[in-house]
């Protein structure tokens, strides 16, 4: 890139659209962040509060979240560009997440039978679809503010 | 001096200062060296305008380290912020002829 050099508003404002959307591309980054560990958080719910004994009873199971949120963590960290509507609601929709988490956990150790029927297979889909929630909502946040730039 | 083109602020109206200002204006913060590779600039050269960006209050760079690996984070102040968006603005009234 020249370093010096006269220059016009229109090649100025060509410059600024070019900065613009490369740091929206790579913001794509943030999109991509929340809606893996939507979907990590989502799979570990279903398989948690449906799935057969053996795939409940199995510890391993904490594990696939807590790899998926140290994953997600390192991804975020290492971004070298932090978009600002990231930086403002990643906060906010981790502190959401943690509260729907606590709040899916205690369901399971106090609401939910240990023997469920039918009848508890849709207030298991709500608990892990309203658990991951703040996650998608971020990831929607995020990819929307992309595209309205 | 009533054309526009007066109101341009010398400080940003330079290309690779340009450069800086607008993918910092997009963005909360953004790394050196991402800067660096995607002005296509060397690290001296980006160093000098980010010294003159920052004696005119416009960034602020924060040090840390990711890892073990020294990091420099580059951020507009909100005077900066300001100035860029009255940049824009002049390049539009120049630009739409009004």
């Amino acid at each position: 890139m020249a370093e010096q050099g006269d220059f016009s508003a229109e090649a100025a404002l060509h410059e600024v659209e070019r900065a613009r959307s490369t740091v929206r591309r790579s913001g794509r980054r943030g999109a991509i962040f929340f809606l893996t560990l939507w979907l990590i958080s989502t799979v570990y719910w279903l398989a948690a509060l449906l799935g057969p004994e053996a795939v409940r009873e199995y510890n391993g199971l904490w594990g696939l979240l807590i790899v998926g949120l140290v994953l997600g963590a390192r991804l975020a960290f290492r971004a070298r560009v932090h978009s600002r509507l990231m930086s403002r609601i990643i906060y906010p929709v981790t502190g959401a997440y943690v509260g729907t988490t606590v709040l899916a956990s205690l369901y399971n150790m106090f609401l939910r039978p240990l023997e469920p029927g039918p009848e508890w297979v849709v207030p298991d889909v709500l608990v892990a679809l309203v658990a991951a929630a703040p996650l998608l909502y971020g990831a929607v946040r995020v990819h929307r503010s992309e595209g309205d730039q | 001096m009533s054309h526009p083109r007066h109101a341009l602020d010398e400080i940003i109206h330079a290309p690779v200062r340009l450069s800086i200002m607008a993918m910092l204006a997009a963005a909360e913060t953004i790394e050196f060296s991402y800067l660096r590779d995607t002005i296509e600039v060397s690290d001296s050269l980006l160093s000098k305008h980010i010294t003159t960006l920052e004696k005119a209050g416009y960034v602020q760079a924060k040090k840390g380290f990711v890892g073990k690996r020294p990091r420099t984070w580059l951020a507009l102040t909100d005077e900066g912020r300001e100035a860029f968006q009255r940049y824009t603005a002049t390049l539009r009234q120049i630009t739409e002829g009004t």
